[in-house]
């Protein structure tokens, strides 16, 4: 079985390799392929329950070892299930979606794409696997949404939601960029069994608690980066339902709840994460009040309820956080199949516009109802057991947490009626539509039916499926609290029909608040764009001193080439010079030489007749000496 | 003696030396110039019997008469012109011609003398010229009047040069030929000869100047002993022995000198070699002479023997 | 002596001067010869006018010129020697033929 633990997450991928290259001819467009693709992951993952562990060492270099693997532990199994479930039941509802749509293949393919990591993202025993999968979980999203890239403002929003996750992946980069510094191995066991020994300092700890918290805000759409998910409903409803409501922005509380040890040598990370869900979950429950698109106001919901779990992470009850994950995903996924549905058939999200599709489409509107009460906390549907486990946890810290979570079950009992009743109830535009097709109702009764039986399913049980402690039960006070508040929420939010709950202050709020996070983007796409007259000043500077150092450089060239005229004429000078030294040696010296050699050759010659050898020369001047010295004696004698 | 005997004595004597001397040095015939410079010592040994110093006198005639002047004329009859034949039809200055009165100049010679070397001159005798060579008229004319003129040497020249001249006027036959061929200078008239007369002017100049302007010797007017001869003997044997000794001496290497010089030489080539063995095949006939010729021999073996041998100058 | 000395070193005189143009001026070596007697003999004249004319009872002048004579000869003898030899060599008896008398 563990060798078989390696195709949970590698069957949706072939799908979607499958549907991308043979779509085409395949009468549901590879959507069959990824459908039964995710069917063999679930069937494999629920022979899987537990232990199966298939890891191995990637490289090693430089004390640091990276591995890969994937591990099936209580949690992951358990969140793999809420995926893979969920996945199904979209995939499902999708076939019928995009059964008129000549490129589903592409989406098709993209859903397995995102299946496939999100389950490896789910069962990686590995950070660098982890953080792969996610990262392809983020690409994935991106090409969902922006699936219908002819659409306006569709590329937008799907760059807005990459980048904004983008941002919080920073932070898990550096992350698990510092667990594996510090413990020198990305193993996640390792790293859990690491935290209360000598290995890593308290100090550490925290910072890799922060840094990975800041990871699952981008992904979970917490506050400040919560702007990108209602944003995001512009993308096909499968995606809207199965990215942005069950698994992705569930991923980020699937982190906190995988490295929870780590959050829990960290206190202050938790300390920071029930702030941040707590505040993320009031903003956007008050802006869900005011919306007018379905959709968003759905997804305003999401960031709500995610908050809600952050808020019971917290609260140091991950067993609250999970439960909740699963119950949400389950009645979120419902109703945003719904909501597809209506928008299929009405071609509008605008409450304003919808109104008694009840009568239109009875199916749809009974399936979108039993979402919303279970979104509202009615008892018995799952959303009562999983705000029940949440109560406790915060009634376990205190007075002011419980009324939050109050609070926070009032203002969804609100919102979720008053989309019921906008969209399938009043009388506002009754047309002629009818139900969608099987698959969709297929795929939303599944759900459906899912949101209704979770609860009572996992009530008790979670305890034996997940490794946290469970926590106690809060007193009844407050659930009482709580179940009145659903019922006053839900009821006030009927009454209040298509008007925004709290008047149009959570408008301007929301506008607020987008704006607010809207803001340090701009701010810092600004910055840039400043950035751009000083690197043209650099440039004009680099492109003066080029010049200066060109003019320089002819300039030299100018003088040396006057140098080369200067030095050819003293050259030519010199070499003139040579040449009448040459010709006046040659002329005197050497024609003066040979003047004298000659004059001294012929005078030579002409000596040379003194020594003839003729006697009478000899005799001759013998007897002239001889006269001479005659003379020459006679005078000294004698005078 | 009486003082005008005395002048007379010294100008003969002083006469015959100075005109010995004179001939000796002008005459065109060597012969000549030989019997001219006996003149000369012989007026020079009077002068010395004058001067009272008659062993050198005798001395004198003694041996340079007896002995260089007879070495000198052998020279003379081997190797030159001695009739002055070569050069007597030249022309000549006063003096020359006066001295060398009566000698016959050579007749044009035939053609078969042009290859004739100057030495070979001296012998190359051809029958017809005989005819010619007896008695030019003039030349005879010469040679009287050179009789008549005084020269006690001329009878003397003429009975010995009787064989001689028939080779002179043969030989001056070939003068013009001589002159002709070119090869060598016959000429007296060298470049050198006015500059020769100018300084012997000049040292005699020289010296009569030197003497009259001398200072006055110490003339000691002593008369010397008769009997010189035997103080000399005296001072040669005991004064002067060393001196004696080694002239003596010096003779004696002398003589072996000159005869290790004159010997034949042992370069088969040699013409010296020739001596011993050169017979002429036709000797040069002898002019006619009058005299009755000895028989067979065509001429004396020792009037060949130093003749040079060139036996194809005898062609025609 | 009633001719005085200067007479006699006149005639001396006029003898070496003859001699010396004989030396110079003649081309035939015997001719040369005989004018080295001539000025031999002019020496000797000299020497004894002097010696009868300054010191007639000293006799080495006459001794002198004994070896004057004496020394003539010889030197006579060896130079006709030589002519002779050269005349068999160049067939000449002409000075000017012995001007390369390295052949």
């Amino acid at each position: 079985m563990t060798a078989l633990l390696l195709a949970i997450p590698l069957l949706p991928l072939l799908a979607a390799m499958a549907a991308l290259c043979v779509g085409r001819r395949v009468p549901w467009g590879g959507g069959e392929f990824v459908v039964i693709a995710v069917a063999l992951s679930l069937i494999l993952l629920i022979f899987n329950p537990d232990g199966a562990n298939l890891s191995a060492t990637w490289f090693e270099s430089g004390g640091f070892r990276l591995t890969i693997g994937l591990e099936v532990t209580r949690l992951t199994w358990f969140v793999a299930m809420i995926v893979a479930s969920t996945a199904l039941g979209v995939g499902i509802y999708s076939l019928g979606y995009m059964a008129e749509r000549p490129d589903r293949p592409r989406f098709f393919a993209e859903l397995g794409l995102f299946v496939g990591a999100m389950l490896t993202l789910v069962l990686s025993s590995s950070l660098v696997l982890l953080f792969a999968a996610w990262e392809l979980v983020g690409l994935a999203s991106y090409l969902l949404i922006s699936f219908d890239y002819a659409k306006a403002g569709a590329p937008q929003a799907a760059a807005k939601a990459f980048l904004m996750t983008r941002i919080g992946d920073v932070g898990l980069l550096l992350g698990w960029l510092l667990a594996l510094a510090t413990i020198g191995t990305t193993d996640i066991d390792a790293l859990i069994g690491a935290i209360g020994t000598d290995r890593i300092d308290s100090y550490a700890i925290t910072v890799i608690a922060f840094l990975v918290l800041a990871g699952a805000i981008g992904k979970s759409a917490q506050l400040p980066l919560t702007g990108w998910l209602p944003d995001a409903m512009i993308g096909p409803t499968p995606v809207s339902a199965l990215l942005h409501s069950a698994t992705m922005v569930a991923a980020g509380v699937f982190l906190v709840l995988r490295l929870y040890p780590l959050f829990e040598a960290a206190p202050a990370a938790l300390v920071a994460l029930f702030w941040i869900g707590a505040a993320t979950a009031l903003v956007a429950g008050l802006i869900a009040t005011a919306e007018v698109d379905l959709k968003r106001i759905l997804a305003w919901s999401t960031a709500s309820q995610l908050g809600e779990m952050m808020i019971a992470l917290g609260l140091a009850g991950p067993l609250a956080a999970s439960f909740h994950l699963a119950a949400h995903a389950a009645f979120k996924s419902t109703l945003f199949l719904a909501a597809g549905a209506v928008q299929e058939e009405t071609g509008t999200r605008a409450l304003d516009r919808l109104g008694g599709l009840i009568r239109a489409m009875p199916f749809t509107g009974a399936v979108f109802l039993v979402g919303a009460l279970a979104l509202a906390g009615v008892p018995p549907l799952s959303g009562f057991w999983s705000e029940e486990t949440i109560l406790a946890a915060a009634a376990q810290s205190g007075v002011a947490t419980a009324f939050l979570i109050i609070a926070l079950v009032l203002l969804a009992g609100i919102y979720v009626g008053r989309a019921t009743t906008a969209t399938f109830f009043g009388g506002r535009r009754p047309t002629q539509m009818g139900e969608p097709g099987w698959p969709m109702c297929a795929g939303m009764g599944l759900l459906a039916l899912a949101a209704v039986a979770l609860g009572w399913i996992l009530a008790g049980q979670l305890g034996n499926i997940l490794p946290f402690p469970v926590e106690p039960e809060a007193p009844t006070a407050w659930r009482l609290l709580a179940v009145a508040a659903v019922i006053v929420g839900f009821t006030f939010g009927v009454w209040r029909g298509l008007a925004p709950a709290f008047g149009s202050l959570p408008a301007k709020f929301g506008r607020g608040l987008m704006a607010a996070t809207e803001a340090p983007g701009i701010w810092a796409m600004q910055c840039a764009r400043l950035l751009d007259p000083i690197e043209d000043a650099l440039d004009s500077v680099a492109r003066f001193i080029a010049a200066a150092a060109r003019a320089m450089a002819s300039a030299a060239h100018s003088a040396e080439c006057r140098f080369d005229v200067g030095a050819k004429r003293t050259a030519g000078g010199i070499w003139r010079l040579a040449r009448d030294t040459e010709r006046v040696e040659v002329l005197g010296f050497g024609r003066g030489g040979d003047a004298l050699a000659a004059g001294i050759a012929g005078s030579s010659e002409r000596l040379r007749t003194l020594q003839a050898g003729q006697l009478y020369l000899y005799t001759l001047a013998l007897f002239v000496w001889t006269a001479a010295a005659l003379v020459a004696g006679g005078l000294m004698l004698w005078l | 003696m009486t003082a005008g005997l005395e002048i007379i004595a010294f100008a003969i004597c002083a006469f015959i030396a100075i005109t010995g001397a004179l001939g000796m040095t002008t005459t065109m015939s060597m012969f000549r110039s030989g019997i001219f410079l006996m003149a000369s010592f012989v007026g020079v040994a009077g002068l010395f019997i004058l001067l009272a110093a008659d062993l050198i006198g005798v001395l004198q005639i003694m041996m340079y008469i007896g002995g260089m002047l007879v070495m000198i004329l052998f020279m003379v009859l081997v190797m030159h012109d001695p009739g002055g034949a070569m050069m007597a039809g030249m022309d000549m200055s006063f003096v020359e011609r006066w001295f060398s009165k009566g000698l016959v100049p050579r007749e044009p010679a035939q053609s078969g003398h042009a290859k004739h070397m100057h030495g070979d001159h001296q012998r190359g005798y051809n029958d017809h010229h005989h005819g010619n060579a007896v008695q030019p008229d003039e030349p005879n004319d010469r040679k009287a009047a050179a009789m008549r003129s005084g020269h006690g040497a001329h009878p003397m020249e003429h009975t010995d040069d009787d064989e001689q001249e028939g080779q002179v006027m043969h030989h001056s036959g070939d003068k013009h030929d001589d002159m002709d061929m070119g090869g060598m200078d016959m000429s007296m008239d060298t470049p050198v000869r006015p500059i020769a007369v100018w300084l012997a002017a000049a040292v005699s100049v020289v010296l009569v100047s030197m003497l009259l302007l001398r200072p006055a010797w110490r003339i000691i007017d002593a008369a010397p002993d008769p009997d010189s001869a035997r103080s000399i003997g005296h001072l040669l044997m005991e004064k002067y022995m060393v001196a004696f000794e080694g002239a003596g001496f010096l003779i004696l290497i002398g003589i072996f000198g000159a005869v290790l010089l004159a010997r034949p030489s042992t370069h088969p080539d040699d013409p010296s070699r020739s001596a011993k063995v050169a017979i002429d095949e036709r000797p040069e006939p002898i002019a006619d002479d009058g005299l009755t010729p000895l028989a067979g021999a065509r001429g004396s073996t020792e009037h060949h023997m130093h003749r040079h041998h060139r036996p194809e100058e005898h062609g025609a | 002596m009633i001719v005085p000395l200067t007479a006699y070193l006149v005639v001396g005189a006029i003898l070496f001067a003859i001699g010396v143009y004989t030396v110079i001026a003649q081309r035939a070596a015997v001719m040369i010869l005989m004018g080295i007697e001539v000025l031999l003999n002019a020496i000797g004249l000299n020497i004894i006018a002097f010696w009868r004319f300054t010191a007639p009872t000293d006799y080495s002048a006459q001794i002198f010129a004994i070896l004057v004579i004496t020394i003539g000869a010889v030197e006579m003898a060896i130079g006709l020697a030589l002519v002779m030899l050269l005349y068999r060599q160049r067939q000449t008896v002409e000075v000017d033929a012995y001007a390369e008398l390295k052949r």
